[in-house]
């Protein structure tokens, strides 16, 4: 962002494909994808991790995105969990699998980090289904029918639409101070001192600029009532998708619970 | 310092959840209070972008680390007191979507991380706004604000993560683990509270109202 | 007959007077100039006759109706020198339908309304795009649909031609030269405001300085300096040339 590039084309590189999922009305989609990432986020037993994961490739498949695009999605978080997760075979456990020397390798470790892995796959992915076959947009305005409150949608909307100008500046910024042979790279009280400078006129301008899109806005009637248009058509496909969305996710739930 | 999906257990992330809903309509009734509700909606946008800039910058660290970004958890609390929260959870819900980054399940816990410190901090400069009338008590509260504001929140992270863990772990191992973890990003709270301090110096010498305070007579 | 009054309007902020004593009448169909230095108080009066600025006295009145700061009129639009604080939607059909949406318009209506604005701004094409992937020149034509799709019967430009390249902004001047709506376009582009007002306004200091006629007040080249601005390349007299009947070769 930082850097002035306009990053917000990645989530919406796939919206305009054409699949089952793609065509599922966003409201149910959301919802029954939300329902099954809450399943996934619930089961304890290590057994199910194949079904898990042949679940959720079942679905990604369905999309029909390229499965490259999943692999940018999953580095970061994955990266993440594996600082955390590469520990616990060591410490977490009772029963001992092996032992190299002085240490020792737990089963119940190495179960756990296998289904925290095997669930930010599967969860990761389902996310990435249920956003990037749709823009942002009609996410967030999806989300609002399904009862985000309205101050927050206008918000993310509003946030989203000025990311990228506010990005700019500050690049633009950074690069006339470049240009005046200031070194970002180099510590120094100066530097930190020179970078709050920066910072701060870039939050002056933020603050100013929303004086002058809120005067836009009144301008223009917010706040007077109105009607908003009417985006979302559900139909009988729609209901039964997330049916079955759903009766997986509580099938998932109620066989780990019993197992 | 985003916890990602898949690690947390189900009571630790849907009661993250419970607790940001309540503090997020407790942050909008507060909002609401003050300011015209229409004008909340792009100021929260406008500053919500800006320190979503902000919080990708990379700052130089002093050796042997090269650069960290800041949590600026401090500094939206100074600036926009219960704006903070809902600007917080915002972010990270464009982080989630647009990005990928943090997680879906773990939004909830993801906003406390953050957006509790924010809140604590606000709190604390609140009270001690009034007595800030030089330049050396603005630059310390400045540096507390950024430094604790780093603090708190690894101190909520590691809580999570290492706390939720199965509990066949020692518990004082536990423990010990967290410390020092928090202890780790100690370099960063103290760069990060110099950063601070200078942001609030800057922005009382120019827009003091950004930080809730009146323009200072000239000298 | 009257479309806008202004009487004796004055302006303050926050110790400083911007408008002192300004009034004006303006009847409609006129496209009117509104020229002057920087801090003369060109936007502050745009802003206080749209209602955003509440007066520190004095009355203006549309048709005869009082204008009250804070309420939405629709029946005045502005176009903001920078377009982009002006388009705040995800799309540009979204931005355009923001006015009528919340004039409560049926939408069928809304949907005309947006139709027709944006293909007479030539932005009909791009109506699923999104703000930040427009150019400047498209920014300002979508921005002047948002306004147009309101159907005001009083627009107020501030800076129109500002950063846009020649194509774009000569595209705004027969757009604006076709309007047939009551215009008031503050610019310092004066080539552009001899080309489309019939009436030219001089403010200086938070006063009207002068009222008339285009080529007299801005020919003027004596009052024009007193006012920290120059006459237009145009009315200068030793650069004036005639357009027919000029051959180079014998």
């Amino acid at each position: 962002m930082a850097d002035g590039h306009n990053h917000q084309a990645d989530i919406d590189a796939y919206a305009q494909m054409q699949s089952p999922i793609h065509q599922w009305d966003t409201r149910w989609k959301i919802v029954g994808l939300l329902g099954l990432i809450a399943a996934f986020a619930m089961v304890q037993d290590w057994r199910f991790m194949p079904l898990l994961i042949l679940i959720t490739c079942l679905i990604y498949a369905a999309s029909g995105m390229p499965w490259h695009a999943l692999r940018h999605r999953l580095i970061i978080p994955g990266y993440v969990v594996a600082a955390i997760v590469i520990f616990l075979p060591f410490i977490s456990g009772q029963t001992v699998l092996a032992t190299l020397g002085p240490i020792i390798i737990f089963q119940e470790g190495i179960a756990l980090s296998l289904l925290i892995a095997v669930r930010l796959f599967c969860i990761v992915t389902l996310a990435f289904v249920m956003f990037g076959t749709d823009t942002f947009v009609r996410t967030i305005l999806a989300l609002r029918a399904l009862r985000l409150p309205d101050i927050m949608a206008d918000m993310v909307l509003l946030t989203y639409r000025y990311l990228y100008e506010i990005g700019a500046f500050f690049a633009q910024m950074r690069l006339a101070a470049r240009l005046r042979g200031f070194q970002g790279s180099v510590f120094s009280r100066q530097n930190i001192n020179i970078l709050a400078s920066l910072v701060g006129h870039l939050f002056i301008r933020s603050y100013e600029k929303s004086e002058r899109v809120y005067k836009a806005m009144v301008l223009r009637g917010y706040g007077s009532g109105g009607v908003r248009r009417e985006i979302f058509h559900s139909g009988a496909a729609d209901y039964v998708k997330t049916a079955v969305a759903l009766l997986l996710a509580i099938s998932l739930i109620l066989m780990d619970q019993l197992l | 310092m985003h916890i990602p999906d898949g690690i947390l257990p189900p009571l630790a992330w849907a009661g993250a959840y419970a607790v940001t809903g309540v503090i997020t309509a407790v942050s909008l009734r507060k909002i609401n209070q003050v300011d015209d509700p229409r004008a909340a909606v792009p100021k929260a946008a406008m500053m919500t972008a800006a320190f979503f800039v902000a919080s990708s910058i990379f700052f130089p660290m002093p050796p042997p680390m090269t650069s960290a970004h800041f949590i600026l958890s401090g500094t939206m609390g100074v600036m926009l007191g219960w704006y903070a929260f809902p600007a917080i959870l915002i972010g990270l819900i464009l982080q989630a979507i647009v990005f990928g980054h943090g997680g879906i399940t773990t939004l909830g816990a993801n906003a406390l991380v953050m957006g509790v410190p924010a809140l604590m901090v606000y709190g604390l400069f609140n009270r001690l706004r009034p007595r800030l009338t030089s330049d050396r008590s603005l630059w310390i509260s400045g540096f507390l604000a950024g430094f604790c504001g780093v603090l708190i929140a690894a101190g909520i992270f590691y809580a999570f993560v290492i706390g939720t863990l199965p509990a066949e772990i020692n518990q004082q191992a536990e423990i010990n683990a967290t410390l020092i973890l928090i202890l780790s990003h100690l370099p960063v709270g103290v760069v990060e509270g110099l950063f601070t301090a200078f942001l609030l110096n800057y922005l009382r010498r120019t827009r003091p109202d950004l930080i809730g305070m009146q323009q200072q007579p000239v000298t | 007959m009257t479309i806008l009054s202004i009487q004796d309007l004055h302006f303050t902020y926050p110790e400083t007077p911007v408008l002192r004593g300004l009034s004006l009448e303006i009847n409609p169909g006129q496209h009117i100039g509104v020229i002057g230095p920087n801090g003369a108080g060109k936007t502050t009066l745009f802003h206080t006759i749209c209602g955003v600025l509440k007066p520190t006295s004095g009355r203006i009145t549309l048709d005869g109706e009082p204008i009250k700061a804070g309420r939405f009129h629709p029946r005045i639009g502005l176009v903001f020198q920078y377009p982009d604080d002006q388009l705040f939607s995800p799309s540009v059909w979204d931005d355009v339908a923001f006015g009528p949406l919340n004039m409560g318009l049926s939408a069928d209506s809304v949907q005309e309304r947006v139709t027709a604005a944006l293909a007479e701004t030539g932005m009909l094409a791009l109506k699923e795009r999104a703000p930040h992937h427009l150019s400047g020149g498209q920014k300002r034509m979508v921005a002047i649909a948002g306004i147009r799709a309101m159907q005001p019967e009083l627009v107020l430009y501030d800076e129109p031609s500002a950063n846009l390249d020649m194509r774009a902004r000569r595209q705004l001047i027969e757009f604006i030269k076709r309007s047939a709506e009551t215009i008031l376009i503050s610019s310092h582009d004066l080539e552009m405001v001899l080309e489309v007002s019939s009436r030219v306004i001089l403010i200086d200091d938070g006063h009207i300085i002068a009222d008339g006629d285009p080529k007299e007040v801005m020919g003027n080249e004596t009052l024009m300096k007193a006012h920290g601005l120059e006459r237009p390349h145009s009315l200068r007299p030793h650069v004036h040339l005639p357009d027919a009947d000029f051959h180079l070769h014998d």
